[in-house]
């Protein structure tokens, strides 16, 4: 999870102003609106601002949820976390169902190698395979034995020393021919050429029968593959919704963090029915402000800069703070990581590819527009229920809300962390249902002539392999980056300056407003505060506050 | 069915086989197969049409009852059989004790095979240890023994018998061997003395030689010393006679004095009387001289006469046994009387020189070089490593020697030696084998290690020439494969020699133990039917088939590990002699390669074809085919399994 925090260290008012990303969070516009009443007060409540929100015009997504009843609170124990054991079981069950289809499929497929394998021999004519094949495995059995190689067999014949080359004279034999007029072979001993004469045409006659019929099973055995593909596809999307079902229903205690905190909440006890339903809400959208372009201009003309830039991807999606040493010290002491670190199947491509889709037009992320700055609003719903002895219940919900701007790219980053999320839902799922493309992706670095992985280091890739096994493991590199200060965007500008004998110190870098003080209060804050009103007006407004 | 003829020699070809030694039976089969009788049960049942009894003891011939055990069993099992007397059994060795030992066996073997196994043939290995020291290289050093003739006698007594021909027998040997007197004396030998006779063919003849030589130098010192003596006596009378007329004149010179005609006579007798005295004085030291120092006149007149080398020859002789009278011959008598105690070398040297004074037609037939042998075995010690063909010689002339024994063994008769044939008749082994139509068979044997082609008699084509000499009606050569090839002899070979320096020779071969060529000594192994085994076999056989062997058993030796497939590999090879098939054109069924082989294979096919794809996780390949579940589920698996391939 890419914090707040790690935003606002490098890109908010104290950061160094670069204009290479913007996030401003106004004292202002923060605030807990906690309103009691009777059950179902606050359930509306909830209704009504994400009913509202969007007929604002504004984007807004469910980023996170989850719940947590008391078991004395039976009637809404049995309503969720009932539903969820019963959910539990189907899921078991389709798992097992799932389970033994891919089993099923993967034995087929292993047979199916196997067959290939051996089409691969006849269609290549890899006579030496096929010859060891049938010495082996066909000829072997030649004058039957319960155990051992069969006394008429070339096996036997090596083995008791009784024709000692007769194994390797067969495999280099191509032809009947080759026992007349081959110069080793045609000067062999009289039995030992009587014998491969016998072998060979055994040979050629097993070859056949064997070619054939193999060619036939393959065929159908691919069909079976193919069914039985198909059924397995069918399984696990039939589980989906289940086990999505299961996973939307979270309990808050699977977090430790709410854990840690259940103990010292003083309103609720034990004894008592009470439930909590937690829920938050990203909602967003775009700041025009009409000035913006001129200053951009220095930089990069009039065109509006690329939401998806290096400085986000060195500094929040594929690394922290990569340009920034001495607050990325910082940020590591807190605990802070980046994108990939939270979500490692993470790649450029698929960073790339998701954005193209938030940006794509007509995309429900943009608001239809892709604007350079936005008003963003995290809203988190605290919804507790007590059902109090005397059968009566009462609702309690609280708003933590915050209007924030950002610029573009600090958007992106957002969006993406939720893409992100979404995507590892659905990962989950999958890797749940066992389905083989959802591997767990694990991030390395090559030093020197060493890999590392997860702290560990690995003296070479077949160790690393040993330890992560494909069958798993998605390994991906990660490029050792060159952390420092702004390097690789700077450098281009840095040339360009010197050209002109320009000292870069009087150079405002960056596509985004750099003058924070003098610009973003007096117009990107002015509508954030405008739209964070709007929010608390409406809520206070349903909840009777001032009638 | 096996034929023989009236002489119950093989008629055609008769596929034996030899059940081997019980001892090396495992387990309870070693009393299973214990005894005669119990080996031809084995026998019997091992697919062969004709057995070859080995004794391990010959005690096994006094089994109780065992003549009627065996006789029951032949009847029963409708088998005939052939002895193979002990296998250690030696019939070529000198050594008095063990020749008497040998005869014992020998004896009661043709009694066991003609009385108790009623054998169509009985059968004993030629010689079975290595050669005498014929010369350095020729065999191993051997201890002094007392000794055998060839035909069991006291050697001594032989050579006295033998003497009395236009070759002196004994007198060569105390020449040529006075080493052995002075070894029965006790005393070291004289160099000169053994050194000068070893070229000597009569000891006596010899001596008196010398001996003349000396006596004529004797009588000449006698003659002269006579004649000193009567010139002295004559001088001592004429100076007497001078002196009493001196006496008379100096008489009257005292008295009256001499006129000058007495004194002139008076000065001319004391002339003369002193010239006289002088004379004889002369006469007398040289008479002392020769008293005194008479062999040295001898020398001088043997010199005189024979020259100096010849002297310094004969003289040690002459003193060391005419002057110190050595009485060789009586030596000999004391050395005979006392069991004739030397090397075996000595008695094999010695009926070698006999033999080939003799021409005896073992020795002629044998050795090549009809030089004398003395000479022969002189050029071979001292041209030792010079030469091969000496060493050839050598060798033909022990095995020559060691069949003069085996004759001697076989034709040794009495009542010591010989088998009791009616009240006080006694016959020789062989007599008593031919009354009993038991062919005999001599067979090359299975080298000790270390002995590997030393034995005395080897080779299939010595084998041969003797059969031929001793009676190549009753006695024959029974070649053994592995035995030859372990001595160092290539069968196929032997069979060419044949071929070529004996045509038609072959034939007497009438017996051949052929096992798998594994010239390792008592591999006996069994023959794989489909093996290079059989064409290497077939082509020995075949050869001597081309060098006569026409009608002979082919007997298989079966050791430790089985009889497989060794009835069933003869017959073919039996058959395809029959049909005169050359070795290279032998067809791919005579090993085995025939519709039953190509049956198995074809089953093979059937059975495993698919195979390959077993391990196969989803599809039930193996157990009831391809896609068969559900015939399996509806327990039809069987049926499935049966129409899979069709």
């Amino acid at each position: 999870m890419v914090s707040w925090n790690a935003i606002y260290a490098l890109v908010g008012p104290e950061a160094p102003h670069h204009g290479l990303g913007c996030y401003a969070q106004p004292y202002e516009a923060k605030t807990s609106l906690d309103f009691t009443g009777k059950i179902g007060t606050g359930t509306n409540l909830f209704y009504a601002l994400v009913f509202q929100i969007p007929k604002w015009g504004w984007k807004e997504i469910k980023v996170d949820e989850w719940i947590n009843i008391s078991p004395v609170h039976a009637q809404y124990f049995q309503l969720t976390t009932q539903q969820k054991e019963q959910l539990e079981s189907k899921i078991k069950q389709g798992l097992a169902s799932v389970s033994q289809a891919v089993a099923d499929l993967e034995l087929l497929k292993h047979d199916l190698r196997k067959y290939r394998e051996f089409i691969n021999y006849i269609e290549n004519k890899d006579e030496a395979s096929l010859k060891a094949i049938f010495v082996d495995q066909v000829d072997f059995y030649t004058g039957g034995a319960a155990q051992g190689a069969g006394r008429l067999s070339m096996a036997f014949m090596r083995n008791a020393n009784i024709m000692p080359t007769i194994v390797q004279d067969f495999m280099s034999m191509q032809s009947l021919e080759d026992l007349e007029k081959d110069k080793y072979l045609s000067n062999l001993p009289k039995v030992e050429r009587d014998m491969l004469k016998v072998k060979w045409k055994a040979y050629e006659q097993w070859k056949h029968i064997f070619s054939r019929e193999v060619k036939e099973r393959y065929k159908s055995l691919l069909n079976l593959v193919r069914s039985r593909r198909m059924s397995v596809e069918e399984y696990k999307n039939w589980l989906k919704p289940y086990i999505a079902k299961h996973k939307l229903i979270e309990e808050g205690l699977s977090r430790p963090s709410i854990r840690k905190a259940e103990p010292g909440k003083y309103y609720k006890s034990a004894a008592q029915a009470v439930s909590e339903n937690s829920i938050e809400i990203f909602a967003w959208y775009y700041i025009d402000v009409a000035e913006f372009k001129k200053t951009s201009g220095e930089l990069f003309g009039e065109k509006s800069p690329p939401v998806l830039d290096e400085f986000i991807k060195r500094n929040f999606i594929f690394d922290l703070a990569a340009d920034f040493p001495n607050i990325r010290k910082k940020l590591r002491k807190n605990g802070e990581k980046c994108l990939v670190e939270e979500f490692p199947w993470i790649t450029e491509k698929w960073v790339e590819q998701k954005t193209k889709e938030l940006i794509a037009e007509g995309s429900f992320w943009t608001s239809g527009k892709e604007q350079d700055y936005y008003s963003v609003f995290p809203i988190k719903m605290q919804r507790d229920v007590y059902r109090l002895p005397d059968g009566s219940e009462l609702e309690d919900i609280t708003f933590d809300i915050s209007g924030k701007m950002v610029s573009k790219n600090i958007l992106l980053v957002k969006l993406l962390e939720i893409k992100a999320k979404h995507e590892e839902f659905e990962r989950y799922v999958n890797q749940l249902v066992g389905s083989e493309k959802y591997l767990e992706t694990v991030r390395y670095i090559k030093k020197g002539k060493k890999f590392v992985a997860e702290g560990k280091e690995f003296e070479t890739m077949d160790k690393l392999r040993e330890e992560y096994p494909e069958e798993f493991y998605k390994l991906e590199e990660d490029k050792e980056k060159k952390r420092g200060f702004l390097t690789k965007i700077t450098d281009p500008i840095h040339s360009f300056f010197n050209y002109f004998g320009i000292p870069l110190k009087f150079l405002k870098r960056g596509p985004y407003e750099r003058d924070f003080y003098d610009r973003i209060p007096n117009f990107h804050l002015m509508t954030v505060g405008g739209r964070f009103n709007t929010i608390v007006n409406f809520l206070q407004s349903q909840m009777g506050v001032g009638h | 069915m096996p034929k023989w003829d009236k002489e119950n020699r093989p008629i055609g070809y008769i596929l034996g086989v030899s059940p081997g030694f019980s001892q090396f039976e495992q387990g309870e089969n070693r009393l299973t197969f214990m005894g005669l009788a119990k080996k031809i049960t084995k026998a019997a049942r091992l697919g062969f049409e004709f057995a070859m009894i080995d004794f391990e003891s010959l005690s096994e011939m006094f089994e109780p009852d065992i003549k009627q055990q065996v006789e029951h069993i032949k009847r029963a099992q409708n088998i005939e059989v052939g002895l193979h007397l002990p296998y250690r059994m030696d019939l070529c060795l000198a050594d008095a004790y063990i020749w008497s030992t040998m005869q014992e066996q020998l004896k009661l073997g043709t009694i066991a095979a003609a009385d108790i196994m009623k054998a169509k043939f009985m059968l004993f290995h030629t010689s079975s240890n290595p050669r005498p020291n014929l010369t350095p290289v020729s065999g191993q050093r051997q201890y002094p023994s007392k000794m055998a003739s060839w035909n069991g006698m006291n050697f001594g007594d032989w050579i006295v018998k033998e003497s009395g021909g236009s070759f002196n027998f004994k007198q060569w040997f105390m020449a040529k061997f006075i080493r052995v007197m002075f070894s029965a004396m006790g005393s070291p030998p004289d160099v000169d003395v053994v050194k000068y006779f070893d070229n000597i063919e009569n000891f006596q003849k010899e001596m008196d030689r010398i001996n003349g030589i000396f006596e004529e130098a004797e009588n000449k010192i006698k003659e002269e010393l006579k004649k000193l003596a009567e010139d002295s006596d004559q001088l001592e009378k004429d100076a007497g006679n001078k002196e009493k007329e001196l006496g008379e004149l100096e008489l009257k010179r005292s008295r009256k004095g001499l006129t000058s005609e007495e004194n002139k006579k008076r000065e001319n007798l004391i002339k003369e009387l002193t010239e006289l005295r002088r004379t004889k004085a002369a006469k007398d030291r040289r008479y002392s001289r020769i008293i005194n120092n008479s062999s040295e006149f001898i020398k001088e007149k043997i010199i005189e006469k024979y020259g100096k080398s010849e002297y310094n020859k004969i003289y040690p002789i002459y003193r060391r046994i005419t002057l110190y009278q050595l009485d060789i011959p009586s030596v000999f008598e004391y050395w005979r009387e006392h069991g004739s105690e030397a090397e075996e070398y000595v008695v094999y040297h010695a009926t070698a020189k006999w033999m080939w004074k003799n021409k005896d037609p073992l020795y002629t037939s044998i050795v090549t070089d009809q030089r004398d042998p003395d000479k022969i075995i002189s050029e071979a010690n001292t041209k030792m490593g010079q030469t091969g063909s000496l060493d050839d010689s050598i060798k033909e002339i022990i095995t020559a020697v060691a069949a003069k024994y085996i004759e001697g063994h076989l034709k040794a008769s009495g009542p010591e030696y010989g088998i009791p044939a009616g009240e006080k008749k006694f016959v020789s082994p062989y007599e008593y084998a031919k009354k009993n139509k038991v062919h005999i068979f001599i067979e090359t044997n299975m080298p000790s290690e270390g002995a590997e082609g030393k034995l005395r008699i080897i080779r299939a084509t010595d084998h041969i020439k003797i059969a031929k000499v001793l009676d190549p009606e009753h006695i024959s050569y029974c070649l053994d494969t592995e035995h030859l090839t372990t001595n160092f002899i290539s069968p196929e070979e032997e069979a060419e020699k044949i071929m070529k320096t004996m045509p038609g020779d072959g034939k007497y071969i009438r017996c051949l133990h052929v096992n798998a060529p594994r010239p390792i000594p008592g591999a006996h192994a069994p023959i794989a039917l489909l093996s290079n085994d059989m064409y290497i076999l077939y082509r020995t056989i075949y050869k001597l088939r081309e060098a006569g062997m026409k009608n002979t058993y082919i007997i298989w030796e079966m050791g430790s590990y089985g009889v497989k497939q060794s009835a069933i590999a003869y017959r073919k090879i039996i058959d395809a002699l029959e049909k005169n098939i050359a070795p290279e054109d032998l067809p791919p069924e005579f090993f085995g390669i025939n519709k039953n082989f190509e049956a198995a294979q074809n089953i093979a096919i059937r059975e495993h074809a698919f195979d390959p794809l077993q391990g196969l996780l989803a599809v039930p390949e193996e157990t009831h085919g391809f896609l068969s579940r559900a015939a399996v589920e509806k327990g039809k698996g069987a049926e499935w399994k049966k129409e899979e391939l069709k």
